[in-house]
């Protein structure tokens, strides 16, 4: 399942897919997958994630029953 | 022990010191810059890795195996240890193409174009020195395949490599999904 949450906060402060990967320590392509679903990230690298973008887990990365966001 | 041994011995010996020179340079850098050598891979890159050894050890394990059954079978077609450790050629370009697709090959800090040459590099190196094999009809002794047959091996490994890296790197010029 796509995070459309995640690219969107992401597109929302500007940031390119290297530039998010380089703040938290991350390769461009983990970003990517991250983005089209094909990766699960550890709890580690969401926390990182959110705090960069601003965001709570629960905004990011919480998935409703009724979310087609695929 | 003759000289072409010798040979051997100390292509070894110096491969493995150069290794462990580049190893100690690399974490004594990262060590000043205040860097966790762990950090050398991201998550996925170190799960894929996982993946990628598993598929080597899988590999190198049926490579054992269709040799011992060939060998049975057929008869010794290398010197003793030669097809044994022409197993590890398999295993190796297994596990590199694997990662080389997977973006888990390199570190975050390092740059695929240093490998490409480095690949291109060992190829032509390895390819040259089978060739003067082939020339002077040193690959098989005694109808059995010699140790200089793990030159041009080792050469297709390498130009395998090379042209995996090369693909990949094209790929991701071209975007890869990056989308803003």
């Amino acid at each position: 399942m796509k995070n459309l949450k995640l690219k969107a906060a992401r597109a929302s402060l500007d940031l390119s897919q290297q530039e998010l990967a380089d703040a938290v320590h991350v390769s461009r392509q983990t970003i990517n997958a991250m983005e089209k679903g094909d990766y699960n990230p550890t709890i580690r690298l969401c926390l990182a994630i959110c705090r960069v973008l601003g965001k709570t887990l629960d905004e990011l990365f919480w998935e409703e029953e009724n979310d087609t966001s695929t | 022990m003759n000289a072409e041994m010798w040979g051997f011995l100390t292509g070894l010996v110096v491969s493995l010191a150069a290794v462990c020179t580049d190893s100690w340079v690399k974490r004594r850098k990262q060590k000043k810059e205040g860097v966790d050598w762990d950090d050398s891979f991201d998550e996925r890159q170190k799960l894929a890795r996982g993946k990628a050894y598993g598929s080597a050890l899988f590999t190198l394990a049926a490579y054992l195996v269709i040799n011992a059954v060939v060998s049975q079978a057929a008869g010794p077609w290398a010197q003793p240890g030669v097809d044994s450790v022409m197993g590890i050629f398999p295993a190796t370009g297994v596990f590199a193409v694997q990662c080389i697709c997977g973006d888990a090959f390199i570190t975050l800090r390092e740059k695929p174009r240093t490998y490409l040459f480095l690949f291109g590099m060992t190829a032509v190196v390895q390819i040259l020195a089978a060739a003067t094999s082939f020339h002077e009809g040193t690959i098989m002794t005694d109808g059995l395949a010699d140790w200089k047959l793990l030159s041009p091996v080792c050469g297709v490994l390498f130009l395998v490599l090379f042209g995996a890296m090369l693909l990949k790197m094209r790929r991701d010029r071209n975007g890869d999904g990056e989308e803003a």
